[in-house]
């Protein structure tokens, strides 16, 4: 049953994988951010899915925000079972613009 | 016709029926959904392409119910929009034919399902909402009746565009027309039916039929004025029925579903139709009535179907009736409509796949109306046909309502326990979950990016144009250091060896003074030291000096003639300050040493007692050759008695003293050990140890009288193997005599380690003092005549030690007799020796012949001399009358010649006698007129006793008591032996 268990740090690569696919050499357009933010959101989904987490129910987060000087905090709360459930993020960051790509796993009994 | 209360009542029935199509709908949305939501796809384009002409015909409300369809109307394909048409129509038929089969089948259930829409009927609040429905559809009729007249004028190409509402309208028309056709029939049928089986139902039906009578006619009206317009373009529809045997297939179809529909809605159906039932009932009666008026209807509808013409007839008086009245209706059919529809989509899109399943359709009909057979024989058994009727017609109160509820509750409580036991199973499994799973919660921080700094931003913008960022800083050397220490004490100081300008060493903190005066004490001290050097070196170089003139020319050396006969000449000893007023009370040569001469001075006559030295007794150390001054002066604290050396060598001298202790100093000390009083002639030695520290019980009581040591030159010099034992020269025994008749013998012990310090037993030991005395005995003198023996203690005066026989020794006594007593044993013979004289005398002076004749003579105070053989008790001679009763102070033996000795009375007169020459006179007698005479003292001489300098000649000592002291050398005739004396002497004894 726990065979496969969301495993962050193989998520976190691909979402790295997924962020680099799309956003290198972009820069930030107000206009585009919401389609890349879908697209990254729906192959992080898919991708997920094919790790062959059978189990359980994805949450994907995608922020992308543009990179003008300002602090930005980001942070989440889960309540969850931690044995379980997991959470894998990166981020992606070039002069222009940042993404936070979360990914939460949620084991489904 | 109408009236307020006929068109309320038909409204609310409208109403319920509308209601009922609703939840007809809601109920079909969970399965219809599928079919819904393909419909919708299907339909996606026509959406947008709805004309807004629409909206003026139909009350929202109608829009919202039936979007689907009327999109599905106005699409702009004419050909798509005649096939659809046609399907329509096709279906409509269809549907007719199945109502009327169902109608047949279904019969006995249809009244049950008045139930519903009476339930609902008791809100009956909403009727301005019906109101302005039926407004609406009053215009909505005006409308409609123009556009009619129109139509019926214009072709088929027309027919086209007028169509988009008279489709709707038609559509609606032909259901109704159809439904209330089977109704009819069916109402025939259940009526012969109930004719036959129950009286009351029909006669309750006909009851309530003649109290709604009026809406019905309503109604009526309204169909009929459908059924005209649907007439007008029968004709023209006919021609395209050519497909309806294959939509027949699909009517079947649709009947299957609608069956299923059915089974799970049946509740809901089953109110529908009862409406419709009642509907159809009141119609059917009016219709019966008014067939006559319809006439002109029929006309028209000729050319249609047996079937359908039938049942246009009976709706055709509808066109008589005032628009008022039917406009209302035309509501009606839209929501039955709607619910018909769905199905009729669905079909739709199934069409294009099961059209060419023909043999299919056989199939499927004969599953319907299995399915509907076994329906019907499972509500048969549910329900009784009483309860069925009484139910359907007659109670569309609560209580109807009630009933149908149990009837839905066991349905659903079927679900209820269904889904109830499916919860308890997942509950169940929650529970067991939950009871595993710790849910937790758990804060990530996804991102955190800080503010971009003024600098950065900077560096951003400007960093990058070729510019670079150097840093540098200045004054990195530039740095204070600090430390904080206690500062360090130093001082130079600086040595000089050998001292230059008197001055060896300086620097901080030393007085230049203070050194100065260090290096003139310290250059004393080096004087003294070479001062003590040359003293030495004199001495020697004096004796050697001495010795070479006299080989040259004797008697040089003699300062001055002697005026006596004894001696050859004098010299004087010098007087230094010291012994200034001090005369010597007695002196002795040192027996081994002869040149070196001990004095003990009497206390200063005058009173000097300011000066420090005057306030101890004195004795000086000389040597003969050098008598100018003292080579060393001894001070004690109190006044010497007697004195002696050391016998061996002069590096000893004892004295006694009065308070009866015993000094001892160690003439080898140097001088720094003795610099608390300094005089021109060096320091006052001070004793190196005294008795009076010691125990009380062991030290002299009265001064002591006599002191000597326990040692024979004479014996030594017959053992000659012990004279030169210089290492054996302090190891000898002291002897002392006090006053009161008591002998000490003292132990002479050396300290190899002296302490500096001084030692805390030995209290009479001077600091660094290697000598000191230990008591070995004590003898006490007797009384040798018992006759006389008195009560007070004998006094003595003086002891000598036999020098043959050290173990003996002899005692002056103030009785008038010598004691013979020795160390070691208790008899000796004779005991005493005796003056033979009357009273008893003091003897003052004894003395023991130094040579082997064992002779003692003795002086007494009365004037008197005897002398004794040592083995004979009375005297061998007594001589009385030579000194004139004059105390004899001293007498002693020459030491050159055994037969000669010297006497000295207290008148300064000296008396040699020669036993040989005369043995009652003296040979010479000298009076000393120079002054007056207390001590006499002989030094040994060198020839007899073969130690010190052979040249030396024996000298006599006689010292005055104005202070002189003079050394005389005894004349050669008196100093050379002569021969054979000795024998003589010892024969001489024999005489007596």
């Amino acid at each position: 049953m726990f065979d496969t268990i969301f495993r962050s740090v193989m998520v976190k690569e691909m979402i790295h994988v997924v962020l680099n696919e799309h956003l290198s050499d972009k820069e930030y357009s107000a206009e585009d951010t919401t389609e890349w933010t879908k697209a990254i959101a729906d192959s992080i989904k898919t991708k997920l899915k094919d790790l062959g987490y059978d189990r359980y129910k994805f949450i994907v987060q995608v922020v992308i925000g543009e990179q003008r000087g300002e602090g930005v905090k980001m942070a989440c709360r889960c309540f969850w079972d931690s044995d379980t459930d997991n959470y894998a993020q990166d981020i992606f960051m070039n002069d222009t613009l940042f993404c936070v790509a979360a990914a939460f796993g949620v084991f489904y009994y | 016709m109408p009236s307020g209360k006929g068109n309320r009542d038909d409204l609310e029935r409208k109403r319920h029926r509308r209601d009922a199509d609703e939840k007809h709908r809601h109920h079909d949305d969970d399965e219809g959904r599928d079919r819904r939501r393909r419909k919708d796809e299907l339909n996606g384009h026509d959406a947008r392409r709805r004309p807004p002409v629409d909206d003026e015909k139909k009350t929202p409300q109608k829009e919202s119910t039936n979007d689907g369809r009327r999109r599905r109307n106005f699409s702009p394909e004419p050909d798509v929009h005649i096939t659809e048409e046609e399907r329509e129509r096709q279906r409509r038929e269809r549907r007719e034919k199945r109502e009327r089969k169902e109608g047949k089948t279904d019969d006995k259930r249809r009244p049950k399902k008045e139930e519903k829409p009476l339930i609902i009927n008791d809100d009956g609040g909403d009727y301005d909402r019906r109101r302005r429905d039926k407004d609406n559809g009053d215009n909505r009729k005006h409308r409609d009746r123009r556009e009619d007249e129109v139509r019926r004028a214009d072709d088929e190409d027309d027919y086209r565009k007028r169509h988009r509402d008279d489709d709707h309208r038609r559509h609606r028309d032909d259901e109704n027309d159809r439904r209330d056709k089977h109704r009819r029939e069916k109402d025939k049928e259940s009526k012969h039916k109930k004719e036959n089986g129950v009286e009351e139902k029909r006669e309750r039906r006909k009851d309530e039929r003649r109290d709604k009578d009026r809406d019905r006619q309503r109604d009526r009206d309204r169909d009929e004025q459908k059924d005209r317009d649907r007439d007008k373009h029968r004709d023209r529809e006919r021609d395209e029925r050519k497909d309806r045997d294959r939509d027949r297939h699909r009517d079947r179809e649709r009947d299957e579903r609608k069956d299923r529909d059915r089974d799970r809605h049946r509740d809901r159906e089953r109110d529908e139709q009862k409406d419709k039932d009642q509907d159809r009932h009141k119609r059917k009666d009016k219709d019966e009535r008014r067939s006559s008026i319809k006439a002109d209807d029929e006309q028209r509808s000729t050319e249609k179907s047996g079937n359908r013409r039938t049942n246009l007839e009976q709706k055709a008086p509808a066109p008589n009736k005032p628009d008022t009245d039917s406009e209302p209706d035309e509501e009606e059919p839209y929501y039955e409509d709607d619910f018909e529809d769905y199905e009729e989509d669905f079909e739709e899109d199934e069409d294009e796949a099961g059209k060419k399943e023909g043999e299919m359709d056989e199939v499927l009909k004969a599953l319907d109306e299995e399915n509907n057979r076994l329906q019907v024989e499972s509500h048969r058994s549910n329900w009784s046909d009483s309860t069925e009727l009484s139910d359907e017609r007659f109670r569309d109160t609560p209580p109807n309502a009630s009933r149908s509820h149990t009837f839905i509750n066991f349905v659903s409580a079927k679900e209820r326990v269904l889904s109830h036991t499916m919860a308890s199973k997942t509950r169940r499994r929650a529970e067991d979950l939950a009871s595993m799973i710790e849910l937790d919660t758990v804060a990530y921080d996804m991102f955190d990016m800080h503010p971009v700094k003024e600098y950065e931003l900077y560096i951003r913008s400007f960093g990058r144009s070729n510019t670079k960022q150097v840093y540098v800083q200045t004054n990195e050397d530039n740095l204070d250091h600090e430390a904080q220490t206690d500062d360090v004490d130093t001082k130079d100081k600086w040595t000089q060896n050998p001292a230059e300008d008197l001055v060896d060493c300086g620097g901080d903190g030393i007085d230049s003074e203070d050194v100065r005066k260090d290096i003139s004490s310290g250059k004393h001290v080096e004087i003294a030291r070479l001062g003590m050097f040359l003293e030495r070196a004199s001495q020697t170089i004096g004796i050697l000096l001495e010795e070479e003139l006299e080989s040259q020319e004797g008697g040089n050396l003699l300062n001055t003639q002697s005026c006596i006969a004894v001696s050859d000449g004098y010299s004087q000893l010098g007087t230094s300050k010291v012994l200034q007023g001090r005369h010597v009370v007695c002196a002795c040569f040192c027996p081994s040493q002869p040149d070196m001469l001990l004095t003990m001075h009497s206390t200063p006559t005058e009173n000097s007692a300011s000066t420090p030295e005057s306030r101890f007794g004195v004795l000086c150390v000389w040597n003969v050759g050098e008598l100018s001054s003292p080579q060393k002066i001894l001070g004690c604290n109190s006044q010497p008695t007697c004195c002696c050396f050391s016998p061996s060598k002069a590096t000893l001298a004892f004295s006694g003293m009065v308070d009866g202790s015993v000094a001892v100093w160690d003439l080898r000390e140097p001088v720094s050990m003795h610099r608390a009083v300094k005089t021109e002639s060096g320091p006052v030695r001070f004793p190196t140890f005294n008795t009076a520290g010691i125990a009380e019980t062991d030290n002299h009581h009265s001064p002591v009288v006599s002191i000597t040591p326990v040692f024979s030159v004479m014996a030594s010099s017959q053992k000659n193997e012990n004279v030169n034992d210089v290492s054996t020269g302090l190891s000898f025994q002291l002897a002392t005599l006090e006053e009161n008749g008591i002998v000490c013998l003292w132990v002479i012990a050396e300290i190899s380690n002296p302490d500096a310090a001084g030692s805390e037993h030995d209290l009479g030991l001077a600091p660094g003092g290697r000598i000191k005395l230990l008591k070995s005995s004590s003898i006490t003198i007797e009384n040798p005549r018992k006759e006389i023996r008195v009560k007070t203690s004998l006094h003595t005066s003086e002891l000598q030690l036999m020098p043959s026989d050290l173990n003996h020794f002899y005692v002056a006594t103030d009785c008038g007799s010598i004691v013979h007593g020795v160390r070691f044993g208790t008899r000796v013979f004779p005991r005493a020796y005796s003056t033979v004289t009357e009273s008893p005398v003091t003897v003052t002076s004894i003395d023991i012949s130094p040579f082997t004749t064992s002779y003692i003579i003795a002086g007494c105070d009365d004037g008197s001399l005897h002398i004794y053989h040592t083995k004979l008790q009375n005297p061998l001679i007594s001589l009385v009358e030579f000194s004139q009763e004059k105390p004899i102070l001293c007498v002693r033996w020459s030491r050159s010649r055994p037969a000669v000795f010297y006497v000295l009375d207290s008148q300064s007169k000296l008396y040699v006698f020669d036993i040989i020459e005369h043995s009652s006179v003296p040979v010479q007698t000298n009076t000393i007129t120079s002054g007056r005479v207390v001590s006499m003292c002989l030094s040994n001489d060198p020839k007899v006793t073969g130690l010190g300098s052979v040249s030396r000649p024996p000298q006599m000592l006689l010292s005055f008591d104005d202070g002189r002291t003079e050394i005389h050398t005894i004349k050669k005739e008196l100093s050379e032996p002569q021969t054979l004396e000795e024998e003589f002497l010892e024969k001489y004894v024999d005489k007596f």
